[in-house]
């Protein structure tokens, strides 16, 4: 090609210097001058040209992954309240209208909800639109049937709510479209207001652009565009909007440029998608998809007339007609577009009227976008990382379905603001000095159902709940417990424990000498009283007794892969573990011995709704049944009778849980963790600045985790004994064998063949020394 | 005339300016084609091959759940696994244990599907798991102490 341009040039040399007499030689260097600019011309055309197609081909796609909740699914006899269901409509955006028959619109009267559902692409296959009738009875879904035909339904899966994005660096959002899911009376609205020779012109039009210079210069500054669909789409390819000569030269160019290469749907596929319609913070809200959601929260096919006109009246300025800021200016323009509409024919005079009365109907907040859940899509985020690259995340569009059930976040973040405004008012802590985080998982699956990582949870700064490093305090006894009761020859729930004060001389010559929380020595005590009521001289000799190597070794079983340092202050709760990790050290006790990395993330699918990658529940059984069973019933003695006993005024006394308290050094951590038969959930309440908060573990954080256990629906903790355990009665002063009528017997649980075996003098007594008498003489 | 060729001059420069740069606009479909990430799957990689184990007890749907809603999801999870879906088949029983997480029956099933996969480890684990909520239900608790006899190859 440069040989071919050397020729044509020495061609033309020799012209003007030899050829064509009739011209004088000026002329002829000027034609030559004239020639140089022109292939100046073609190479700055050529550059342009790489911008256009970088542009067009790069950042037209570059959409981030996209964050959903879990699925609400429908299906008789699911405890579900009705005002549950009619929460997840609003945060789904579903309209309320009379004749509930396109997707995503319900109607509600009494105890009866009418719904058609959007369709949506799960991993698992498309779930089609279903327009069917609910009728709750109190606190559950009775029936479901189908609008039509009246026939039973058995399961129904709402889509689920967008719950945020993985945005890169410079905040560019948008949701992407195909031209064919755009309805048409958007395109007629877009052509005739912005561009009614779309699909006629080369990219611009001279008649439109002089007239609005005349206009300007009339008036004196520029009031009018002129610019094509092409012109615009290729300006928004800028960041800055400044309104320089040179610009508006390039801007023509690119234009033609852009028409040159691609066909007119393309570009206005790409203009859809491109269009600049509104600003949320620091994201700026691109194309007609996202506009959307972010002002409707409503897929693009279910606008009405109106709102379509709406979007489209933002496109000459999205900040000056923005429709939250500025309503009445929103309005006249939206007037405006449709009158244009019925002009053009492209809308009948009733529709018009009608659309003309409507409210703008623009939700106050816009909920699609920058998430309220930070703490969680950051948590999605890190999860995401181990398989995935940054770019990919950020560009790829991929739709990321999570475990986030956002009724129950909702409701936690609500219990965790209010119990601290309370826990301040009552012990005349500064307002707004404490901080909190919680975790609530899944018993059985193992899934995060919701993460606060702060006490205004919209703020999305330090995420307490993964980077918060605190000492656990006498969290970590369950663990040391569970060692012990792991060895059911040499420790049982009776086996009475040395709770009075030593000291410990370490290898580094230091001594070690812990003291009780109430700083007294409480003698022989039973194995799960020294934990209900979180004893700490008897907890640290039990700990010496197994060795500090054994317990790291349980907690490394338990999922924890943080370096603990191997020092006996480990067994009070020296370590320094976020909720996170503590959630996963209770969610194994929760599920009775079965590890289960706690998951985010259910599948990931590419934009287009195809599978890429599901994250299926797996699970490793650690710790037997009958080990992790009575665990489980210490940890329930802790609440019936120990630390946590005022817990139940709280949550109900009906309501069985287990749990355990935990209060650091100088009262500066307060947790709790703790679990329902089907709900797990950690709680830590404390300062960021490590100052005491003068709360215990009961005091702060057992309160925060009460009041988010209270406001969800969950089921009372039954634990089942497993075979190999049996129960036995034992005399609450010698901890030997003894009965129902000692005096302070009780029963406890023991792994077959572990309980004592030595008769308390009160104890089964006279019946078993009968007994074995009668025995004797029959053998 | 002179001035017709300099028209065709830039023409031909325009053009070849152009034609440096192929027209390369694909459509949506082909995109996500041609440009697909590259994934790497973490994967539960399957274990030494067992025995070929006898044909397993697979119950109806009706004698695992009374629930409507679980009963459509296992025959959902009969069928997808009878077409080899097996991942797709244990995604539905997931989904049913989602409904019914105490039900000891369904966490064999799941455990039988792990194992028809080769996932041996889950599929013990699962069948460990239905023990545990399996309470008195000795037939249960034999299937699922067969079935973690058979994934641990003895």
């Amino acid at each position: 090609m440069i040989s071919r341009l050397r020729d044509l040039f020495r061609t033309w040399y020799l012209r003007i210097k030899y050829g064509d007499s009739r011209l004088p030689v000026w002329a002829r260097w000027g034609m030559l001058a004239g020639a140089l600019l022109l292939v100046a011309l073609t190479i700055y055309t050529v550059y342009l040209d790489f911008i256009v197609r970088a542009r067009f081909e790069g950042v037209r796609w570059a959409i981030p992954a996209r964050v959903y909740a879990r699925p609400l699914e429908l299906y008789p006899g699911k405890k579900l309240p009705m005002g549950e269901l009619l929460s997840e409509l609003r945060l789904l955006g579903y309209s309320k209208i009379a004749q509930p028959d396109r997707a995503g619109s319900y109607y509600q009267r009494d105890n009866v909800v009418d719904l058609t559902t959007r369709p949506f692409q799960f991993w698992d296959g498309a779930e089609p639109q279903a327009s069917v009738r609910l009728s709750f009875g109190d606190d559950v879904l009775e029936e479901i049937s189908g609008r039509g035909d009246g026939s039973a339904v058995e399961l129904v899966r709402l889509d689920p709510a967008i719950v945020g994005s993985i945005y890169p660096a410079h905040n560019e959002d948008r949701l992407l479209l195909q031209l064919k899911e755009v309805p048409q009376l958007l395109i007629d609205a877009l052509l005739v207001i912005e561009d009614q020779h779309f699909y006629q012109h080369w990219g611009i039009r001279p008649q439109s652009m002089l007239r609005a210079i005349w206009t300007n210069l009339r008036a004196g500054s520029a009031v009018a565009g002129g610019s094509t669909l092409t012109q615009q789409l290729v300006k928004n390819f800028y960041l800055s909007n400044a309104r320089t000569l040179r610009r508006k030269f390039n801007e023509a160019i690119m234009s033609l440029l852009v028409e040159f290469h691609y066909q007119k749907d393309e570009i206005l596929e790409a203009y859809m998608n491109e269009i600049f319609l509104g600003q949320d913070g620091h994201r700026s809200i691109n194309g007609f998809g996202l506009a959307s959601q972010f002002y409707f929260q409503k897929n693009l096919q279910e606008l009405q007339p109106a709102e379509i006109a709406l979007l489209v009246a933002l496109v000459k300025g999205a900040s000056y007609y923005d429709p939250r800021r500025h309503p009445d200016r929103a309005k006249q323009r939206r007037d405006l577009v449709l009158s244009e509409l019925e002009k053009a024919g492209k809308l009948d005079k009733e529709a018009m009227r009608s659309a003309q009365r409507a409210s703008l109907g623009v939700m106050s907040t816009a909920r699609s976008g920058v998430t309220e859940f930070p703490a969680f899509i950051d948590l999605v985020r890190r999860q995401l990382r181990r398989d995935y690259k940054e770019a990919d995340l950020t560009s790829q569009g991929l739709q990321i379905h999570t475990t986030l059930d956002p009724l129950i976040q909702l409701r936690s973040e609500n219990a965790v603001a209010d119990t601290l405004n309370a826990l301040e008012k009552q012990r005349r802590i500064a307002a707004g000095k404490l901080q909190a985080a919680a975790v609530v998982t899944s018993v059985d699956g193992g899934e995060l159902l919701a993460v606060v990582g702060d006490r205004n949870p919209r703020f999305a700064g330090f995420n307490r709940v993964i980077d918060a490093l605190r000492p656990i305090g006498s969290l970590i006894k369950p663990v040391i417990f569970l060692t012990a009761l792991e060895r059911p020859e040499r420790y049982t729930l009776a086996t009475p424990l040395d709770d009075t004060a030593f000291q410990y001389t370490m290898q580094d010559g230091q001594v070690w000498e812990p003291k009780n929380y109430d700083k007294e020595e409480h003698g022989a005590v039973p194995l799960y009283r020294a934990l209900a009521n979180s004893y700490n001289l008897s907890t640290a000799k039990l700990g010496l007794d197994l060795g500090v190597g054994t317990v790291i070794d349980t907690l490394r079983r338990m999922g924890i892969d943080r370096q603990v340092a191997p020092y006996p202050s480990l067994f009070l709760g020296a370590a320094a573990l976020s909720p996170i990790e503590v959630a996963q050290i209770y969610h194994t006790f929760a599920n009775n011995g079965f590890r289960v990395d706690l998951r985010a993330i259910r599948a990931v699918l590419t934009a287009d709704g195809d599978p890429v990658q599901r994250y299926p529940l797996s699970m490793q059984q650690v710790f037997e049944p009958g080990a992790s069973y009575l665990i489980n019933y210490a940890l329930q003695e802790v609440v019936r009778d120990g630390t946590a006993k005022y817990l139940p005024n709280i949550i109900g006394q009906e309501m069985t849980v287990a749990g355990k308290t935990g209060t650091s050094d100088d009262l500066r951590d307060s947790w709790f963790a703790g679990f329902t038969g089907d709900r797990m959930a950690v709680t830590w309440v404390g300062n960021d600045d490590n100052m005491p908060v003068g709360l215990t573990g009961a005091s702060g954080a057992m309160v925060v985790w009460g009041h988010i256990m209270q406001a969800m629906d969950t089921q009372p903790l039954l634990l089942t004994p497993p075979d190999d355990v049996e129960t036995a009665w034992i005399d609450g002063e010698t901890f030997l064998r003894g009965g129902p009528s000692c005096q302070q017997a009780l029963e406890l649980p023991f792994i077959k063949g572990s309980e004592p075996k030595e008769a308390a003098p009160c104890g089964e007594g006279v019946l078993n020394k009968t007994l074995d008498l009668f025995r004797g003489i029959f053998n | 005339m002179f001035a017709s060729r300099y028209v065709l001059l830039t023409a031909v420069l325009l053009v070849l300016g152009a034609g440096c740069t192929p027209l390369a606009l694909r459509d949506t479909g082909e995109r996500s084609g041609a440009s697909a990430p590259v994934y790497d799957l973490p994967q539960d990689a399957p274990e030494a091959a067992v025995e070929p184990p006898p044909p397993p007890v697979r119950e109806a749907p009706e004698e695992i759940s009374e629930n409507r809603a679980t009963r459509t999801l296992l025959a959902q999870a009969d069928q997808l696994e009878a077409k080899g879906e097996l991942e797709a088949s244990a995604a539905a029983l997931e989904r049913a244990l989602r409904i019914e997480p105490r039900n000891a029956r369904l966490w064999h099933r799941l455990a039988a599907v792990r194992l028809a996969q080769g996932q041996n480890k889950q599929a013990a684990s699962f069948a460990a798991k239905s023990n545990s909520l399996a309470g008195k239900d000795s037939e249960l608790i034999t299937r699922n102490n067969q079935l973690i006899r058979e994934a641990r190859g003895y």
